[in-house]
């Protein structure tokens, strides 16, 4: 299980890098990362289910770490490529990094709600209240609303370019949350635990847990990488007119 | 300016803006005004400013301390700094049912308000789990499986 | 866990959740639904117009 759970880690990564460093697997890699993903995320979940032991405290109800920590670090992951996109196209403007960015953003919106859901539905049980002012928790819920304050500034600017310039300064200064949201149960006293790592874990539950990571990361993808193509359409629609934004590049001066 | 260096120049602003804010709430001072919960020993040297506000209190429970009323409505127990038996405490009524996990030397976090008489009144308790997951052991005797549930709750 | 386990934690507490299947149902179900959903939305938004031109 352990040496399975590293193969299909590195193929996905495999994927994720033949997609992102040859443009011309890109028509085909992600139906691969979808059939991986379609294929993991039910086995994820009957190893989360069923596969895994239970656990001593928690008995059964751990079992929701298995489905909340892989959907909040997707969650992350999205908003970190927001902030890499957002970066990239203040550092040089392209629709490319602009229509990633509201792609990270939406996805990351999307993941991170649902998993401050599955994060209540296992307080409940476990702390014994559906939600708390603890400093993990509210950072987390500040992060959704500062992403979701993002996506709405892209709505209501009809300017394309405006747009991408403003909602990319948004997308910079919003990402300080992002460590603040992980270091955030280290540098304060919450009722959230700290994140656990191998030690902490026993191995059948960890390697679940790694497992259905893998599969969270190729569902993003997927999500990620077609969000993306609505974004770039839009733009191509918008932008219907070569001058409406000078070409990037060496003529940029002009 | 052309637009392209314009908004290089924006870029760095923002992420000098960024950075700064990042590392004044990772090393400023922002710890020990938005506190989360107070230790027991940190709400008694509050001395009598702890009295009154609906305030957090977080620690561990005492071995040995837990009483139930007869119909199990409400639950009298010491929240200690640790497992160490001289630790720091103080007295919680809690009113609420507490959940499944609340075990003595269990880490939790009780929300209410301490009166004079150095009694935390309690409406809303909380459990703190740690990251520590581990399958229940076979044939373990349940004495010695509490210790260890009390030993990973100490993790915190 | 044997019945002087329960006997001994029924007086502080149950000490380990008992059950709880209904919150995991829960937690599954909505990560299969937003998943499905939100793929559904992706799928009904797909090219929405002309298909990308080539932009920088």
């Amino acid at each position: 299980m352990l040496y399975v759970t590293i193969a299909l880690f590195a193929l996905a990564v495999g994927l994720f890098a033949l997609h992102l460093f040859w443009a011309k697997a890109r028509g085909w890699v992600w139906k691969a990362v979808a059939v991986l993903g379609g294929a993991m995320l039910p086995a994820g979940a009957y190893f989360g289910l069923s596969w895994a032991p239970s656990e001593q405290d928690m008995g059964e109800v751990y079992r929701i770490i298995f489905v909340h920590v892989p959907m909040v670090w997707a969650a992350l992951l999205a908003l970190v490529v927001n902030f890499v996109a957002s970066a990239a196209y203040l550092f040089k403007r392209s629709w490319t990094s602009d229509s990633l960015g509201e792609a990270g953003a939406e996805v990351g919106v999307v993941f991170g709600v649902v998993g401050l859901l599955l994060g209540s539905i296992w307080g409940r049980p476990t702390w014994g209240v559906w939600w708390d002012w603890d400093p993990r928790l509210t950072t987390t819920a500040i992060m959704l609303v500062l992403y979701t304050g993002y996506l709405a500034l892209r709505k209501f600017v009809d300017d394309p370019e405006k747009r991408a310039t403003w909602s990319a300064v948004v997308g910079v200064i919003a990402a300080v949350d992002l460590p603040i949201v992980w270091f955030s149960v280290r540098w304060w006293k919450s009722i959230h635990q700290v994140q656990s790592n191998p030690k902490t874990i026993d191995r059948s539950m960890f390697v679940v847990l790694v497992f259905n990571v893998v599969a969270f990361m190729c569902a993003l993808f997927v999500y990620l990488w077609h969000r993306f193509l609505i974004a770039k359409a839009a733009r191509a629609r918008e932008v219907a007119l070569p001058s409406a934004l000078p070409p990037a590049g060496p003529q940029e001066a002009a | 300016m052309t637009p392209g260096a314009r908004n290089r120049f924006i870029l760095a602003v923002a992420l000098l803006v960024a950075a700064g804010a990042l590392a004044f709430i990772a090393f400023g001072d922002i710890g020990k005004n938005l506190v989360y919960y107070w230790s027991p020993s940190e709400m008694l040297a509050q001395g009598e400013r702890a009295f009154g506000p609906t305030i957090r209190l977080g620690g561990v429970v005492q071995p040995g301390s837990v009483e139930w009323s007869a119909q199990k409505t409400s639950v009298k127990f010491r929240v200690a700094d640790s497992h160490k038996s001289e630790s720091a405490s103080v007295v919680v009524h809690c009113e609420q049912t507490p959940p499944q996990m609340f075990r003595e030397g269990i880490g939790v976090v009780v929300e209410g308000t301490l009166d004079k008489s150095q009694v935390f009144k309690s409406k809303r308790l909380m459990v703190n789990h740690s990251n520590e997951y581990r399958p229940p052991k076979e044939g373990e005797k349940p004495a010695d499986w509490k210790g260890s549930v009390s030993e990973a709750a100490e993790q915190k | 866990m044997s019945f002087l386990t329960h006997a001994m934690l029924a007086q502080v507490g149950q000490g380990r959740i008992e059950g709880g299947w209904e919150y995991i149902w829960a937690a599954y179900g909505l990560t299969w639904l937003s998943l499905a959903l939100y793929g559904v939305s992706l799928w009904l938004r797909r090219r929405s117009g002309e298909p990308p031109k080539e932009l920088s």
